[in-house]
């Protein structure tokens, strides 16, 4: 078709910077997830076993607890040390994939099912800036179900304990960086590669779902079938646990025979890169269609 | 008169029910949905699910061929078998097969914008429902079951006589033929609650993740509640019990207060019956809406 009318003018407005041009995705995204009652409620569901956690720290410095518990004679102690926080990113690395599950599939599978990829990379903005830009949602709210309150209640725990408490525990400020990091990494990852290969958003947040369920079953007849404890190695809950525990210096005890954390770790960055290599393959500013 | 009001008298099936034009449409309907979703690349998954035990229980006849088969081995593979049985197909394979296969019978539809089709055509959507319902049944169970016979063969076969007596001269056979009616079962009621899910709810997977919490705490529940479960009558089937060395496995494998086998059939049967009545109930008031989808 012929066009008449050249009457185009360049963007006289101002630019938005380059290194910040992914977050504008993140911005629009969080504004609709938001947007859903549904959503907030389940958000804030998901951060009520801090309260829990908190509560417990409370109660374990509170002085009459504590008289209370040396009338009774009772040989319950409570402390606030690494098994607590083990404890706590475990329940919430739950929680994580819980809501990776309900919020990736509506970042990448609408775009791919709808054509919207071609228009977002005609502009100048580069496949990495839209992974960056959608990886950012995940990144920031998973971030707010694990570390943040994690380093939260580290610091109750260091205000309102009588003794001297931090000094000795600061180390456990990295553990809890890097290990809820490790997770949010590899859950953003796999959940962005699912969401990219599966077009519809019901289908995708089951792919996800069974993504990380199903192999752990793989890797449980693997294990009774050839008599080894190496199937463990598709169970990628039990490899963040065996991460998580090394992280904190303790044994993961969960069964008899573990996997070494150095598998762990390989086992994670094996699929973090070819959940890298799935999205790199699938997101295209071109779609092929077959018929 | 009279003889002349029997001449226009029209036929049974049209004034009373007409249960053999049903019974058409149900075959009609069953193998088109058959044609339609067999053998495609979209049920690939299903097949994986089913048949990655059997390519594992192969491996064993290269890995251990050469370890000694002797009855202490056989009783430990049956043992095995039982917690494969118990853990991964029904509680896992089966589970999410079904999950995907009969969400997809309805909700798949609606994505693809093709229900107003099958609505449009004269069939009764109750029929609609049975039809479909039927064909996801006809493909879980089927390959499933090709993966528990194969799985079974494989595991024997490596046994040699012994393997052989134990299957034809011993409780093999009869324990086979329970694995198969168990995963029959568990197809019919998974299937009738995921395709009742994906009729009420826009998006099932959320509800079937929650199915799936239920399925697996209902063993520390009370009895009437356990009632509402597909693992609950299973469990009273399973021919050889699995030892539960873990918290997990115990709340997998535990079984409560005994009911036959019997009972179990049939109360999983009315239990699918009737969340298939429901399903059918719900049917009637389902209006398409493509545009939210």
């Amino acid at each position: 078709m012929a066009v008449y009318k050249r009457h185009y003018e360049p963007f006289h407005g101002r630019l938005t910077q380059r290194w910040s041009r992914c977050f504008v995705l993140t911005r629009f995204a969080f504004r609709d997830l938001f947007a859903s009652r549904f959503f907030l409620g389940f958000f804030i569901a998901c951060l009520l076993p801090v309260l829990g956690f908190a509560g417990y720290i409370f109660v374990a410095n509170s002085s009459l607890v504590h008289m209370l518990l040396s009338l009774a004679s009772a040989k319950l102690k409570l402390h606030v040390s690494t098994g607590f926080f083990t404890a706590f990113l475990q329940v919430q690395s739950s929680f994580a994939f819980l809501m990776t599950c309900w919020v990736c599939p509506t970042l990448v599978a609408g775009d791919l099912s709808n054509g919207a990829l071609p228009l977002f990379l005609s502009r100048p903005f580069s496949r990495a800036e839209y992974v960056a830009g959608k990886f950012a949602v995940l990144g920031v709210l998973l971030s707010f179900l694990t570390w943040i309150p994690a380093l939260a209640l580290l610091f109750l725990e260091a205000g309102l304990s009588s003794a001297p408490w931090l000094g000795s525990h600061r180390w456990m400020i990295g553990p809890i960086l890097w290990t809820s990091l490790v997770w949010i990494v590899l859950l953003s990852l796999v959940a962005l590669a699912t969401s990219a290969w599966v077009k519809w958003r019901i289908v995708a947040m089951g792919a996800i779902f069974a993504v990380f369920l199903i192999p752990s079953g793989f890797g449980a007849v693997i294990d009774a079938t050839l008599q080894t404890h190496w199937g463990r190695l598709l169970d990628l809950a039990y490899l963040f646990h065996v991460i998580l525990y090394a992280g904190f210096r303790t044994s993961y005890t969960g069964t008899e025979a573990t996997i070494p954390h150095s598998a762990a770790w390989g086992m994670f960055a094996l699929v973090s890169v070819l959940s890298l290599e799935l999205l790199q393959a699938r997101l295209r500013a071109f779609e092929v269609v077959r018929g | 008169m009279s003889d002349g009001a029997s001449a226009v008298r029209p036929p049974a099936e049209w004034t009373g029910p007409p249960w053999r034009l049903w019974v058409r449409q149900i075959g009609i309907l069953v193998r088109h949905e058959l044609r339609r979703s067999l053998f495609t690349r979209r049920r690939f998954w299903v097949f994986l699910l089913a048949f990655v035990p059997l390519l594992l229980f192969g491996v064993p006849w290269v890995v251990h061929s050469r370890q000694p088969v002797d009855a202490a081995a056989l009783e430990n593979q049956t043992q095995i078998f039982a917690g494969i049985m118990q853990l991964y197909y029904v509680r896992l394979g089966l589970f999410f097969a079904c999950m995907g296969v009969f969400t997809w019978l309805f909700r798949g539809e609606m994505v693809e914008r093709t229900l107003h089709y099958p609505f449009l055509t004269p069939v009764r959507r109750e029929v609609l429902v049975i039809g479909k319902f039927l064909a996801g049944a006809a493909i879980v169970i089927s390959v499933f079951e090709i993966s528990v016979l194969g799985s079974f063969f494989l595991l024997y076969g490596r046994f040699g006589k012994l393997g052989s007596a134990y299957v034809f001269d011993g409780p093999g056979l009869g324990q086979l033929g329970v694995y198969l009616l168990i995963i029959a079962l568990g197809a019919l009621g998974y299937g009738a609650v995921f395709l009742g899910l994906s009729l009420v709810f826009r998006n099932p997977i959320v509800p079937g993740a929650l199915f799936l919490g239920w399925e697996t705490i209902t063993p520390v529940l009370p009895g009437w509640l356990q009632m509402l479960s597909v693992t609950f009558y299973l469990k009273h089937l399973y021919p050889v019990s699995v030892p539960s060395n873990s918290f997990l496995l115990g709340l997998f494998t535990v079984s409560t207060g005994p009911i036959s086998s019997a009972v179990a059939v049939a109360g999983l049967l009315g239990f699918t019956v009737a969340v298939l009545a429901f399903s059918c109930y719900r049917i009637r008031r389902t209006e398409i809406t493509y545009s939210v989808d």
